[in-house]
Protein backbone atom coordinates (compact mmCIF):
# COMPACT_ATOMS: atom_id res chain seq x y z
CA UNK A 1 0.00 0.00 0.00
CA UNK A 2 1.44 3.35 -1.07
CA UNK A 3 1.33 6.33 1.29
CA UNK A 4 0.32 9.80 0.08
CA UNK A 5 1.43 12.34 2.69
CA UNK A 6 -0.08 15.76 3.40
CA UNK A 7 0.90 18.08 6.23
CA UNK A 8 -1.90 20.43 7.31
CA UNK A 9 -0.48 21.27 10.73
CA UNK A 10 0.31 24.86 9.85
CA UNK A 11 -2.93 25.64 8.05
CA UNK A 12 -5.85 27.58 9.51
CA UNK A 13 -9.38 26.15 9.26
CA UNK A 14 -10.97 25.35 6.87
CA UNK A 15 -7.84 24.78 4.76
CA UNK A 16 -6.91 21.44 6.40
CA UNK A 17 -10.26 19.99 5.37
CA UNK A 18 -9.90 21.40 1.84
CA UNK A 19 -6.45 19.81 1.49
CA UNK A 20 -7.72 16.47 2.86
CA UNK A 21 -10.75 16.48 0.55
CA UNK A 22 -8.67 17.32 -2.51
CA UNK A 23 -6.14 14.61 -1.63
CA UNK A 24 -8.92 12.04 -1.11
CA UNK A 25 -10.51 12.98 -4.44
CA UNK A 26 -7.17 12.29 -6.15
CA UNK A 27 -6.27 9.20 -4.10
CA UNK A 28 -5.64 6.18 -6.33
CA UNK A 29 -6.85 2.70 -5.54
CA UNK A 30 -4.55 0.88 -3.16
CA UNK A 31 -3.19 4.13 -1.70
CA UNK A 32 -3.53 5.47 1.82
CA UNK A 33 -3.59 9.16 2.80
CA UNK A 34 -1.39 10.08 5.75
CA UNK A 35 -2.37 13.42 7.27
CA UNK A 36 -0.10 15.22 9.74
CA UNK A 37 -2.22 17.56 11.86
CA UNK A 38 -2.12 19.39 15.21
CA UNK A 39 -5.44 18.04 16.43
CA UNK A 40 -7.84 15.20 15.73
CA UNK A 41 -10.57 16.28 13.28
CA UNK A 42 -13.25 14.56 15.35
CA UNK A 43 -16.34 15.65 13.39
CA UNK A 44 -14.76 14.36 10.19
CA UNK A 45 -14.58 10.77 11.42
CA UNK A 46 -18.25 9.86 11.27
CA UNK A 47 -18.57 11.48 7.84
CA UNK A 48 -15.56 9.53 6.57
CA UNK A 49 -17.13 6.25 7.66
CA UNK A 50 -20.47 7.19 6.08
CA UNK A 51 -18.66 7.88 2.81
CA UNK A 52 -16.93 4.48 2.73
CA UNK A 53 -13.56 5.51 4.17
CA UNK A 54 -11.74 3.99 7.11
CA UNK A 55 -9.32 5.86 9.36
CA UNK A 56 -6.69 5.20 11.97
CA UNK A 57 -5.27 7.90 14.23
CA UNK A 58 -1.99 7.96 16.11
CA UNK A 59 -1.79 10.69 18.75
CA UNK A 60 1.86 11.55 19.42
CA UNK A 61 1.44 14.66 21.49
CA UNK A 62 -1.05 17.39 22.48
CA UNK A 63 -0.54 19.03 19.11
CA UNK A 64 0.82 16.34 16.84
CA UNK A 65 -1.22 13.52 15.31
CA UNK A 66 -0.94 11.20 12.28
CA UNK A 67 -4.19 10.28 10.60
CA UNK A 68 -4.41 7.47 8.04
CA UNK A 69 -7.40 7.47 5.67
CA UNK A 70 -8.07 4.62 3.25
CA UNK A 71 -10.98 2.79 1.59
CA UNK A 72 -12.91 0.52 3.97
CA UNK A 73 -12.45 -2.33 1.49
CA UNK A 74 -8.68 -1.99 1.94
CA UNK A 75 -8.70 -2.37 5.74
CA UNK A 76 -6.89 -5.71 5.57
CA UNK A 77 -4.17 -4.39 3.26
CA UNK A 78 -3.68 -1.39 5.60
CA UNK A 79 -3.28 -3.65 8.62
CA UNK A 80 -0.77 -5.87 6.80
CA UNK A 81 1.30 -2.87 5.69
CA UNK A 82 1.20 -0.49 8.63
CA UNK A 83 -0.18 -2.16 11.74
CA UNK A 84 2.08 -1.51 14.70
CA UNK A 85 4.24 1.05 12.90
CA UNK A 86 4.25 4.63 14.11
CA UNK A 87 4.59 7.67 11.92
CA UNK A 88 5.99 10.38 14.12
CA UNK A 89 6.51 13.40 11.94
CA UNK A 90 8.14 15.62 14.57
CA UNK B 1 0.85 7.05 22.31
CA UNK B 2 -2.90 6.64 22.05
CA UNK B 3 -3.96 4.45 19.15
CA UNK B 4 -7.43 3.64 20.37
CA UNK B 5 -10.58 5.16 18.94
CA UNK B 6 -13.15 7.13 20.92
CA UNK B 7 -16.87 7.07 20.34
CA UNK B 8 -17.63 9.93 18.01
CA UNK B 9 -20.57 12.07 17.15
CA UNK B 10 -20.58 14.20 14.05
CA UNK B 11 -21.35 17.90 14.30
CA UNK B 12 -25.00 18.50 15.21
CA UNK B 13 -27.10 19.87 12.31
CA UNK B 14 -26.15 23.50 11.68
CA UNK B 15 -29.62 24.87 12.37
CA UNK B 16 -29.30 23.85 16.05
CA UNK B 17 -26.44 26.17 17.08
CA UNK B 18 -27.64 28.79 14.62
CA UNK B 19 -31.05 29.14 16.30
CA UNK B 20 -29.22 30.13 19.51
CA UNK B 21 -26.95 32.53 17.61
CA UNK B 22 -29.80 34.13 15.66
CA UNK B 23 -31.99 34.81 18.70
CA UNK B 24 -29.13 36.32 20.75
CA UNK B 25 -28.95 39.74 18.99
CA UNK B 26 -32.74 40.06 19.30
CA UNK B 27 -32.33 40.29 23.07
CA UNK B 28 -29.79 43.11 22.78
CA UNK B 29 -32.08 44.90 20.34
CA UNK B 30 -34.77 44.58 23.04
CA UNK B 31 -32.23 45.92 25.57
CA UNK B 32 -31.53 48.92 23.34
CA UNK B 33 -35.26 49.71 23.25
CA UNK B 34 -35.39 49.28 27.04
CA UNK B 35 -32.54 51.80 27.44
CA UNK B 36 -34.28 54.17 25.03
CA UNK B 37 -37.60 54.12 26.90
CA UNK B 38 -36.26 53.91 30.47
CA UNK B 39 -34.63 57.33 30.52
CA UNK B 40 -31.88 58.58 32.81
CA UNK B 41 -33.15 56.93 36.00
CA UNK B 42 -32.07 53.53 34.67
CA UNK B 43 -28.45 54.46 35.39
CA UNK B 44 -28.93 55.52 39.01
CA UNK B 45 -28.13 52.10 40.50
CA UNK B 46 -27.75 48.42 39.67
CA UNK B 47 -30.93 47.73 41.69
CA UNK B 48 -33.22 49.67 39.35
CA UNK B 49 -35.79 47.12 38.05
CA UNK B 50 -35.09 48.11 34.45
CA UNK B 51 -31.34 47.82 35.07
CA UNK B 52 -31.90 44.25 36.33
CA UNK B 53 -33.86 43.56 33.13
CA UNK B 54 -31.03 45.10 31.09
CA UNK B 55 -28.22 43.13 32.74
CA UNK B 56 -30.15 39.86 32.41
CA UNK B 57 -30.99 40.67 28.79
CA UNK B 58 -27.27 41.06 28.10
CA UNK B 59 -26.01 38.14 30.15
CA UNK B 60 -28.75 35.56 29.63
CA UNK B 61 -30.28 36.81 26.40
CA UNK B 62 -27.04 37.33 24.52
CA UNK B 63 -23.94 35.94 26.24
CA UNK B 64 -25.40 32.72 27.62
CA UNK B 65 -27.54 32.19 24.52
CA UNK B 66 -24.49 32.28 22.21
CA UNK B 67 -22.42 30.17 24.62
CA UNK B 68 -25.17 27.52 24.79
CA UNK B 69 -25.23 27.30 20.99
CA UNK B 70 -21.43 27.27 20.75
CA UNK B 71 -21.06 24.47 23.31
CA UNK B 72 -23.24 22.22 21.12
CA UNK B 73 -20.58 22.55 18.43
CA UNK B 74 -17.49 22.79 20.60
CA UNK B 75 -17.98 19.54 22.47
CA UNK B 76 -17.80 17.33 19.34
CA UNK B 77 -14.98 19.42 17.84
CA UNK B 78 -12.83 19.66 20.97
CA UNK B 79 -13.82 16.62 23.00
CA UNK B 80 -14.94 14.31 20.20
CA UNK B 81 -18.32 13.63 21.81
CA UNK B 82 -21.58 15.50 21.30
CA UNK B 83 -24.83 15.51 23.25
CA UNK B 84 -27.37 12.71 22.83
CA UNK B 85 -30.60 13.52 20.93
CA UNK B 86 -29.26 16.94 19.86
CA UNK B 87 -32.37 18.02 17.91
CA UNK B 88 -34.81 17.35 20.74
CA UNK B 89 -32.56 18.84 23.44
CA UNK B 90 -31.54 21.95 21.48
CA UNK B 91 -35.03 22.73 20.14
CA UNK B 92 -36.88 22.23 23.42
CA UNK B 93 -34.34 23.91 25.68
CA UNK B 94 -34.04 26.84 23.25
CA UNK B 95 -37.79 27.52 23.23
CA UNK B 96 -38.10 27.19 27.02
CA UNK B 97 -35.00 29.29 27.61
CA UNK B 98 -36.05 32.11 25.26
CA UNK B 99 -39.50 32.27 26.85
CA UNK B 100 -37.86 32.18 30.30
CA UNK B 101 -35.52 35.10 29.59
CA UNK B 102 -38.39 37.17 28.12
CA UNK B 103 -40.51 36.40 31.20
CA UNK B 104 -37.61 37.29 33.50
CA UNK B 105 -36.99 40.65 31.79
CA UNK B 106 -40.73 41.47 31.90
CA UNK B 107 -40.90 40.35 35.54
CA UNK B 108 -38.24 42.90 36.49
CA UNK B 109 -39.92 45.70 34.52
CA UNK B 110 -43.55 45.04 35.52
CA UNK B 111 -43.02 43.27 38.88
CA UNK B 112 -45.94 40.86 38.39
CA UNK B 113 -45.73 37.72 40.50
CA UNK B 114 -47.02 35.46 37.74
CA UNK B 115 -44.25 36.69 35.42
CA UNK B 116 -41.64 35.89 38.06
CA UNK B 117 -43.17 32.46 38.55
CA UNK B 118 -43.24 31.87 34.78
CA UNK B 119 -39.58 32.90 34.52
CA UNK B 120 -38.69 30.60 37.40
CA UNK B 121 -40.41 27.59 35.82
CA UNK B 122 -39.36 28.21 32.20
CA UNK B 123 -35.71 28.95 32.99
CA UNK B 124 -35.47 25.98 35.37
CA UNK B 125 -36.89 23.65 32.70
CA UNK B 126 -34.86 25.13 29.83
CA UNK B 127 -31.58 25.16 31.73
CA UNK B 128 -32.35 21.82 33.38
CA UNK B 129 -32.84 20.06 30.06
CA UNK B 130 -29.82 21.67 28.42
CA UNK B 131 -27.51 21.18 31.38
CA UNK B 132 -28.47 17.54 31.90
CA UNK B 133 -27.44 16.84 28.29
CA UNK B 134 -24.15 18.79 28.57
CA UNK B 135 -23.29 17.31 31.96
CA UNK B 136 -24.00 13.86 30.47
CA UNK B 137 -21.10 14.49 28.06
CA UNK B 138 -18.75 16.25 30.50
CA UNK B 139 -18.80 13.47 33.08
CA UNK B 140 -17.34 11.12 30.45
CA UNK B 141 -13.61 10.77 30.03
CA UNK B 142 -12.99 12.69 26.84
CA UNK B 143 -9.95 14.16 25.15
CA UNK B 144 -8.40 17.67 25.36
CA UNK B 145 -8.34 17.57 29.17
CA UNK B 146 -7.45 21.18 29.99
CA UNK B 147 -10.23 22.75 27.93
CA UNK B 148 -12.76 20.15 29.01
CA UNK B 149 -11.81 20.68 32.66
CA UNK B 150 -12.38 24.41 32.12
CA UNK B 151 -15.80 23.60 30.63
CA UNK B 152 -16.59 21.49 33.70
CA UNK B 153 -15.72 24.34 36.08
CA UNK B 154 -17.73 26.80 33.97
CA UNK B 155 -20.74 24.48 34.11
CA UNK B 156 -20.37 24.05 37.90
CA UNK B 157 -20.32 27.88 38.20
CA UNK B 158 -23.43 28.06 36.04
CA UNK B 159 -25.21 25.55 38.27
CA UNK B 160 -24.28 27.57 41.42
CA UNK B 161 -25.33 30.81 39.73
CA UNK B 162 -28.66 29.26 38.72
CA UNK B 163 -29.34 27.90 42.19
CA UNK B 164 -28.73 31.37 43.65
CA UNK B 165 -30.86 32.90 40.90
CA UNK B 166 -33.70 30.49 41.67
CA UNK B 167 -33.44 31.41 45.39
CA UNK B 168 -33.58 35.13 44.57
CA UNK B 169 -36.54 34.70 42.21
CA UNK B 170 -38.35 32.40 44.63
CA UNK B 171 -37.94 35.07 47.29
CA UNK B 172 -39.71 37.54 45.01
CA UNK B 173 -42.75 35.27 44.86
CA UNK B 174 -42.74 34.82 48.62
CA UNK B 175 -40.85 31.54 48.97
CA UNK B 176 -37.88 32.01 51.29
CA UNK B 177 -35.23 29.70 52.65
CA UNK B 178 -34.52 30.36 56.32
CA UNK B 179 -30.81 29.43 56.41
CA UNK B 180 -29.74 31.77 53.58
CA UNK B 181 -29.72 35.55 53.90
CA UNK B 182 -30.64 37.18 50.61
CA UNK B 183 -28.40 40.22 50.91
CA UNK B 184 -26.14 42.23 48.61
CA UNK B 185 -23.28 39.77 49.15
CA UNK B 186 -25.42 36.92 47.84
CA UNK B 187 -26.34 38.85 44.70
CA UNK B 188 -22.66 39.75 44.29
CA UNK B 189 -21.79 36.03 44.42
CA UNK B 190 -24.61 35.37 41.90
CA UNK B 191 -23.23 38.04 39.55
CA UNK B 192 -19.60 36.97 39.93
CA UNK B 193 -20.46 33.29 39.36
CA UNK B 194 -22.13 34.34 36.11
CA UNK B 195 -19.60 36.83 34.78
CA UNK B 196 -16.32 35.31 35.98
CA UNK B 197 -17.32 31.69 36.59
CA UNK B 198 -19.69 30.70 33.81
CA UNK B 199 -18.78 33.21 31.07
CA UNK B 200 -15.16 33.93 32.05
CA UNK B 201 -14.03 30.35 32.65
CA UNK B 202 -15.71 29.16 29.47
CA UNK B 203 -13.92 31.84 27.47
CA UNK B 204 -10.57 30.91 29.03
CA UNK B 205 -11.14 27.20 28.32
CA UNK B 206 -12.25 27.89 24.76
CA UNK B 207 -9.24 30.14 24.13
CA UNK B 208 -6.88 27.19 24.83
CA UNK B 209 -8.30 25.51 21.74
CA UNK B 210 -9.50 28.16 19.34
CA UNK B 211 -6.53 30.52 19.33
CA UNK B 212 -4.02 27.81 18.35
CA UNK B 213 -6.57 26.22 16.00
CA UNK B 214 -7.97 29.20 14.11
CA UNK B 215 -4.90 31.40 14.18
CA UNK B 216 -2.09 28.81 13.89
CA UNK B 217 -0.61 30.11 17.12
CA UNK B 218 1.42 28.10 19.65
CA UNK B 219 -0.45 26.41 22.47
CA UNK B 220 -0.93 28.38 25.67
CA UNK B 221 1.82 27.69 28.25
CA UNK B 222 1.17 24.42 30.06
CA UNK B 223 0.92 25.90 33.55
CA UNK B 224 -1.69 28.41 32.31
CA UNK B 225 -3.73 25.62 30.71
CA UNK B 226 -3.47 23.42 33.77
CA UNK B 227 -3.93 25.88 36.61
CA UNK B 228 -5.56 29.16 35.52
CA UNK B 229 -9.20 28.04 35.30
CA UNK B 230 -8.90 26.00 38.50
CA UNK B 231 -7.28 28.89 40.39
CA UNK B 232 -10.00 31.32 39.34
CA UNK B 233 -12.66 28.83 40.38
CA UNK B 234 -11.04 28.42 43.82
CA UNK B 235 -10.90 32.22 44.15
CA UNK B 236 -14.62 32.37 43.35
CA UNK B 237 -15.26 29.97 46.23
CA UNK B 238 -12.95 32.03 48.43
CA UNK B 239 -14.95 35.15 47.48
CA UNK B 240 -17.87 33.80 49.51
CA UNK B 241 -15.82 34.21 52.71
CA UNK B 242 -13.11 36.79 51.92
CA UNK B 243 -14.66 38.98 49.24
CA UNK B 244 -12.10 41.78 48.87
CA UNK B 245 -9.03 39.57 49.05
CA UNK B 246 -10.43 37.08 46.51
CA UNK B 247 -11.66 39.80 44.15
CA UNK B 248 -8.23 41.40 43.98
CA UNK B 249 -6.69 38.04 43.07
CA UNK B 250 -9.43 37.41 40.48
CA UNK B 251 -8.49 40.68 38.76
CA UNK B 252 -4.78 39.75 38.86
CA UNK B 253 -5.50 36.26 37.45
CA UNK B 254 -7.31 37.87 34.54
CA UNK B 255 -4.33 40.18 34.08
CA UNK B 256 -2.12 37.08 33.77
CA UNK B 257 -4.55 35.65 31.20
CA UNK B 258 -4.41 38.94 29.26
CA UNK B 259 -0.61 38.91 29.12
CA UNK B 260 -0.69 35.26 27.96
CA UNK B 261 -3.20 36.16 25.25
CA UNK B 262 -0.97 38.97 23.96
CA UNK B 263 2.07 36.65 24.02
CA UNK B 264 0.41 33.76 22.18
CA UNK B 265 -1.22 36.05 19.61
CA UNK B 266 2.16 37.68 18.93
CA UNK B 267 3.77 34.26 18.39
CA UNK B 268 1.29 33.11 15.73
CA UNK B 269 2.84 31.87 12.52
CA UNK B 270 0.64 33.57 9.95
CA UNK B 271 0.16 37.19 10.92
CA UNK B 272 -2.69 37.90 8.49
CA UNK B 273 -5.02 40.77 9.44
CA UNK B 274 -7.95 39.24 11.26
CA UNK B 275 -10.86 40.92 13.05
CA UNK B 276 -11.21 38.04 15.52
CA UNK B 277 -7.62 38.67 16.60
CA UNK B 278 -8.48 42.36 17.07
CA UNK B 279 -11.36 41.34 19.31
CA UNK B 280 -9.06 39.08 21.39
CA UNK B 281 -6.55 41.92 21.70
CA UNK B 282 -9.30 44.35 22.70
CA UNK B 283 -10.47 41.84 25.31
CA UNK B 284 -6.94 41.38 26.68
CA UNK B 285 -6.33 45.15 26.81
CA UNK B 286 -9.64 45.51 28.67
CA UNK B 287 -8.53 43.03 31.33
CA UNK B 288 -5.33 45.02 31.88
CA UNK B 289 -7.26 48.30 32.02
CA UNK B 290 -9.66 46.75 34.55
CA UNK B 291 -6.70 45.87 36.75
CA UNK B 292 -5.57 49.51 36.65
CA UNK B 293 -9.08 50.79 37.40
CA UNK B 294 -9.63 48.29 40.21
CA UNK B 295 -6.37 48.99 42.01
CA UNK B 296 -6.53 52.78 41.65
CA UNK B 297 -6.97 54.36 45.09
CA UNK B 298 -10.55 55.25 45.92
CA UNK B 299 -9.83 59.00 45.96
CA UNK B 300 -9.34 58.89 42.19
CA UNK B 301 -13.06 58.17 41.96
CA UNK B 302 -14.38 60.37 44.72
CA UNK B 303 -12.04 63.32 45.22
CA UNK B 304 -13.49 66.60 44.02
CA UNK B 305 -10.10 67.62 42.73
CA UNK B 306 -9.67 64.36 40.94
CA UNK B 307 -7.08 64.47 38.17
CA UNK B 308 -8.53 61.59 36.18
CA UNK B 309 -12.23 61.10 36.60
CA UNK B 310 -15.47 62.91 37.12
CA UNK B 311 -17.22 61.92 40.34
CA UNK B 312 -18.60 58.41 39.83
CA UNK B 313 -21.69 57.14 41.64
CA UNK B 314 -20.76 53.48 41.44
CA UNK B 315 -17.27 52.11 40.71
CA UNK B 316 -18.69 48.56 40.64
CA UNK B 317 -21.10 49.49 37.87
CA UNK B 318 -18.31 51.00 35.77
CA UNK B 319 -16.02 47.97 36.14
CA UNK B 320 -18.85 45.50 35.53
CA UNK B 321 -20.02 47.37 32.42
CA UNK B 322 -16.47 47.43 31.00
CA UNK B 323 -15.97 43.74 31.83
CA UNK B 324 -19.23 42.73 30.14
CA UNK B 325 -19.01 45.02 27.14
CA UNK B 326 -15.33 45.19 26.30
CA UNK B 327 -14.25 41.74 27.53
CA UNK B 328 -17.07 39.18 27.41
CA UNK B 329 -19.00 40.70 24.52
CA UNK B 330 -15.81 41.36 22.53
CA UNK B 331 -14.66 37.74 22.76
CA UNK B 332 -18.13 36.42 21.92
CA UNK B 333 -18.46 38.71 18.88
CA UNK B 334 -14.94 37.85 17.73
CA UNK B 335 -15.77 34.16 18.03
CA UNK B 336 -19.03 34.62 16.14
CA UNK B 337 -17.17 36.29 13.28
CA UNK B 338 -14.94 33.22 13.14
CA UNK B 339 -17.39 30.40 13.68
CA UNK B 340 -20.36 31.60 11.60
CA UNK B 341 -18.51 31.32 8.27
CA UNK B 342 -16.42 28.37 9.46
CA UNK B 343 -19.41 26.29 10.52
CA UNK B 344 -21.31 27.09 7.34
CA UNK B 345 -18.30 26.18 5.22
CA UNK B 346 -17.42 23.02 7.18
CA UNK B 347 -20.96 21.63 7.14
CA UNK B 348 -21.10 22.07 3.36
CA UNK B 349 -17.58 20.75 2.86
CA UNK B 350 -18.28 17.54 4.77
CA UNK B 351 -21.06 16.73 2.33
CA UNK B 352 -18.47 16.63 -0.43
CA UNK B 353 -16.98 13.43 1.01
CA UNK B 354 -19.85 11.56 -0.64
CA UNK B 355 -19.54 13.47 -3.91
CA UNK B 356 -16.26 15.34 -4.48
CA UNK B 357 -17.70 17.19 -7.49
CA UNK B 358 -19.99 19.12 -5.13
CA UNK B 359 -16.97 21.16 -4.03
CA UNK B 360 -17.52 23.37 -7.07
CA UNK B 361 -20.66 24.81 -5.44
CA UNK B 362 -19.00 25.89 -2.21
CA UNK B 363 -18.08 29.57 -2.22
CA UNK B 364 -14.96 30.97 -0.58
CA UNK B 365 -15.29 31.07 3.21
CA UNK B 366 -15.07 34.86 3.23
CA UNK B 367 -18.21 35.03 1.09
CA UNK B 368 -20.20 33.86 4.11
CA UNK B 369 -19.02 36.87 6.09
CA UNK B 370 -16.58 39.17 4.40
CA UNK B 371 -13.73 40.90 6.18
CA UNK B 372 -14.98 44.47 5.70
CA UNK B 373 -18.32 43.61 7.31
CA UNK B 374 -16.46 42.13 10.29
CA UNK B 375 -14.25 45.21 10.63
CA UNK B 376 -17.36 47.44 10.52
CA UNK B 377 -18.88 45.42 13.38
CA UNK B 378 -15.66 45.78 15.39
CA UNK B 379 -15.67 49.57 15.15
CA UNK B 380 -19.41 49.71 15.88
CA UNK B 381 -18.68 47.65 18.99
CA UNK B 382 -15.98 50.05 20.18
CA UNK B 383 -18.18 53.09 19.57
CA UNK B 384 -21.19 51.63 21.38
CA UNK B 385 -18.92 50.46 24.22
CA UNK B 386 -17.49 53.96 24.63
CA UNK B 387 -21.02 55.38 24.62
CA UNK B 388 -21.88 52.91 27.43
CA UNK B 389 -18.97 54.24 29.51
CA UNK B 390 -20.10 57.79 28.70
CA UNK B 391 -23.66 57.10 29.84
CA UNK B 392 -22.42 55.77 33.21
CA UNK B 393 -20.70 59.13 33.79
CA UNK B 394 -23.48 61.19 32.21
CA UNK B 395 -26.87 59.35 32.22
CA UNK B 396 -28.47 61.98 29.99
CA UNK B 397 -26.52 60.42 27.08
CA UNK B 398 -28.69 57.29 27.22
CA UNK B 399 -30.25 57.97 23.80
CA UNK B 400 -26.82 57.92 22.16
CA UNK B 401 -25.95 54.58 23.76
CA UNK B 402 -29.32 53.06 22.86
CA UNK B 403 -28.96 54.08 19.22
CA UNK B 404 -25.38 52.79 18.87
CA UNK B 405 -26.40 49.54 20.55
CA UNK B 406 -29.34 49.19 18.20
CA UNK B 407 -27.22 49.82 15.10
CA UNK B 408 -24.48 47.37 16.18
CA UNK B 409 -26.78 44.47 16.91
CA UNK B 410 -29.09 44.99 13.93
CA UNK B 411 -25.90 44.82 11.86
CA UNK B 412 -24.79 41.61 13.61
CA UNK B 413 -28.23 40.09 13.01
CA UNK B 414 -28.03 41.09 9.35
CA UNK B 415 -24.59 39.43 9.01
CA UNK B 416 -25.91 36.23 10.59
CA UNK B 417 -28.99 36.11 8.36
CA UNK B 418 -26.88 36.74 5.28
CA UNK B 419 -24.49 33.93 6.24
CA UNK B 420 -27.38 31.50 6.85
CA UNK B 421 -29.08 32.43 3.59
CA UNK B 422 -25.91 31.68 1.61
CA UNK B 423 -25.52 28.38 3.47
CA UNK B 424 -29.02 27.22 2.57
CA UNK B 425 -28.77 28.34 -1.06
CA UNK B 426 -25.50 26.38 -1.53
CA UNK B 427 -26.95 23.41 0.35
CA UNK B 428 -29.90 23.44 -2.03
CA UNK B 429 -27.55 23.43 -5.05
CA UNK B 430 -25.69 20.41 -3.64
CA UNK B 431 -29.01 18.60 -3.06
CA UNK B 432 -30.09 19.29 -6.63
CA UNK B 433 -26.76 18.08 -8.01
CA UNK B 434 -27.02 14.87 -5.94
CA UNK B 435 -30.52 14.23 -7.26
CA UNK B 436 -29.63 14.64 -10.93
Amino acid sequence: MELVVVDVSELAPPEPMTVILTALADLKQGCCLLVTHRRQPFPLYEKLVQAGWAYHCQVHDDDNISLFIFKQAEQLVFEQCFDGKTFHSA
Amino acid sequence: MNMSGLSFNALPPIDLPFRFFLTAPLFIIACALLVLFSGETLWLSRWQPNMLALTHGFTLGFLTMVMMGALLQLLPVIGGVGIAKPRFIATTSHVLYCAGVVALMFSFVFAHQWLTLAALILLSLGFGLYLSAIIGVLIKKISQGDSINGFRLAIISLVILLLLGVLLLANRVGISVSFITLDKHLTDIHALMGLVGWAGLLIIAVSFQVIPMFHVAPSMPKYIKQYLAGSIFILLMLYIFYAEFALALIFISHGVFAVTLFYVIKQRKRKVPDTSIKYWQLAAATLLLLNVLYFLPEYFYHSEETPLFMPLPDKGMLLTAIFIYFYLLSVIQGMLLKILPFLSYTHLQQRCLIDFSAMQFIPHMHDFLNKKQGVALYYMHIISGLSLVAVIFEPSLYVVFALFLLIEFVWLLFLMLRCMRLYFSVSKKINLSNNT
